[in-house]
């Protein structure tokens, strides 16, 4: 058991008969090495267990799991314009889950790129505006001079 | 100077040339000998030798890098000591994967397979099988069985069991019943068969070997209960040519092998199959090796079968190639001829028996083209005994006890020089 409690077992208030969501959120990944077809990345909260992420995949998703590795990965702190220190973000906990017999999974490619007749004209006139953007930064860094000048 | 002179001396216009009369004057005088050329004897001249070319040691090239870790193979290969040349590829630390014998993880054995290069066979070599069916151990067996049975009883019925979690009591059980059982066995086998006679036995040691597979590093490390080591080595199960189990390839296992839960540590690799260097029994004879999980829980993940075969592979890899290091043979220096040994995987009980033969130790990439693999035989669990009622062994199984004594009486081959 973790050190606080974390399953509410009485809720102050009426009715009491309720449904209650999960505590945590994990987020499927991509994940960063080749794995084998039957290991699943996700992103997990850092105080969720090997034994919640087991449940969470079982009861919900009736998700069969052999095994669950995790770590914790450490977002190192960073320092604003004032050099305070502050966390892009907060660390997070990767779980690499082993499915059960049988089981395979493969990380769905261009999930959410569009294709050119899905985009309306304000993303395409933000796609032209990011591009202009990229060259205004080459040449600021060369303080104006155009890229065919120079060695 | 004499040319100088006779320009002097003869001046000629610009556009004449002195060449062609000079050639001229030459040819009629006819100062070199006109005779045929091949009439004259032929000079042999020495050829020149220069010393091979060496590429800089300090630069960033990949000849550079080839030449310098041939030279780092070169000196582990001179080394005149087994001592020397362990210390010389264990002095760096590095990052190892640590293999153990029992791994639970679903499909394992993949990764197993491939980092010994082990192509796994059902059913245990011919000769072991007919060693089984040979009067010799029958008439072992027969003697021995009512002794055999009388420690199990002993064991089950008479000796105080500690009373609280009962895994921990069946495994001390097991063991303790297991030993009782070997002792028993060489004690009557090692009168007439002088192999055994000839042999130490090392109880309840820690094996360790390490190797590199494709640029990884492994270590292994075992705890068996028996090691019986002989002077001269068993004979090869089949022969190395053998096109159809020694000769191929293992499927590969390109991932990390975190995926399977085999985690890296940092360390100076160690090598120690059982005993130290000096001792003249250096052959690797038959090894116990006991198998102290849930069977219950193994079973209701269907990976029983699985998780035993891993151990029986794991570990009579593991001795071998420690007992090859101590033989001077190395990664970068193939063994000569195969090393066998034998395994059996125990409860107590519940009994498995591997045979496995070392014909390669080159597993790195710089011998990628080698053909040759390693093979381990295997058979299924057996029981000993169905249950132990009112006193009496039911179901007391004689196969398996044939098995082991087949194991223990298999003869040892002086080596072929």
């Amino acid at each position: 058991m973790s050190r606080f409690l974390r399953y509410p077992l009485y809720v102050k208030g009426n009715p009491q008969r309720r449904v209650f969501f999960t505590d945590f959120f994990i987020k499927l990944l991509k994940s960063d090495k080749e794995r084998p077809p039957n290991v699943v990345t996700f992103e997990c909260p850092v105080t969720m267990t090997k034994f919640d992420v087991k449940n969470y995949l079982e009861r919900i998703y009736n998700v069969p799991v052999a095994r669950v590795n995790t770590h914790i990965i450490y977002v190192a702190f960073k320092r604003d314009h004032k050099n305070r220190r502050y966390k892009p973000k907060d660390d997070f906990k990767l779980a690499h889950v082993t499915l059960g017999e049988g089981q395979t999974f493969q990380f769905p490619e261009n999930l959410f790129t569009k294709t050119e007749e899905e985009k309306t004209d304000e993303e395409l006139i933000e796609e032209v505006k990011g591009r202009q953007k990229v060259r205004d930064d080459q040449l600021r860094k060369r303080s104006g001079v155009p890229s065919w000048f120079g060695v | 100077m004499a040319a100088s002179m006779c320009r002097r001396v003869f001046p000629l216009g610009r556009k004449f040339t002195r060449f062609t009369l000079q050639n001229a004057c030459q040819s009629t005088r006819c100062t070199y000998s006109t005779a045929e050329t091949s009439t004259e004897t032929q000079v042999e001249v020495p050829e020149a030798k220069y010393p091979p070319i060496v590429p800089p040691l300090f630069a960033k090239t990949a000849e550079t890098k080839e030449y310098r870790t041939k030279l780092i193979i070169e000196g582990i290969n001179d080394k005149p000591t087994a001592t020397e040349m362990i210390y010389e590829l264990s002095k760096r630390q590095s990052w190892h994967y640590n293999i153990f014998p029992r791994c639970f993880h679903y499909s394992f054995l993949d990764l197993y397979k491939h980092c010994m290069k082990t192509v796994i066979v059902e059913d245990l070599p011919k000769q072991i099988v007919e060693l089984a069916n040979s009067p010799s151990v029958e008439s072992a067996a027969e003697m021995l069985k009512p002794h055999v049975m009388d420690c199990i009883l002993q064991q089950q019925l008479y000796v105080y069991r500690y009373k609280g979690d009962p895994a921990k009591r069946d495994s001390t059980a097991g063991r303790q019943t297991m030993e009782n059982v070997m002792r028993l066995l060489l004690a009557g086998l090692a009168g007439d068969f002088h192999h055994l006679r000839d042999s130490q036995i090392d109880q309840d040691v820690v094996v360790k070997s390490f190797w590199k597979r494709d640029e990884t590093k492994f270590q292994f490390t075992g705890n068996p209960l028996f090691l019986i080591r002989t002077k001269e080595p068993l004979p090869e199960f089949i022969s190395r040519d053998d096109e159809q189990l020694c000769i191929g390839e293992v499927p590969s296992w390109s991932y990390a092998p975190e995926n399977v839960s085999v985690f890296k540590q940092h360390i100076n690799p160690v090598c120690f199959p059982g005993f130290k260097i000096g001792n003249p029994f250096t052959y690797g004879h038959t090894q116990i090796y006991m198998s102290e999980f849930n069977r219950k829980k193994c079973a209701e993940n269907k990976t029983l079968e699985e998780v035993l075969m891993g151990i029986g592979m794991s570990s009579s890899f593991g001795w071998l190639n420690g007992l090859a290091l101590y033989q001077m043979y190395n990664p970068y220096r193939d063994v000569t001829q195969p090393m066998t040994c034998q395994t059996i995987v125990t409860d107590g009980s519940n009994f498995s028996f591997f045979c496995y033969q070392l014909n390669t130790l080159g597993l790195c990439s710089r011998s990628a083209d080698n053909p040759l693999r390693n093979v381990c035989w295997y058979t299924p669990d057996m029981k000993l005994y169905g249950d132990v009622q009112d006193g009496r062994i039911i179901d007391f199984n004689d196969d398996v006890l044939k098995q082991t004594i087949a194991f223990l009486l298999n003869p040892t081959m002086p080596l072929e020089k």
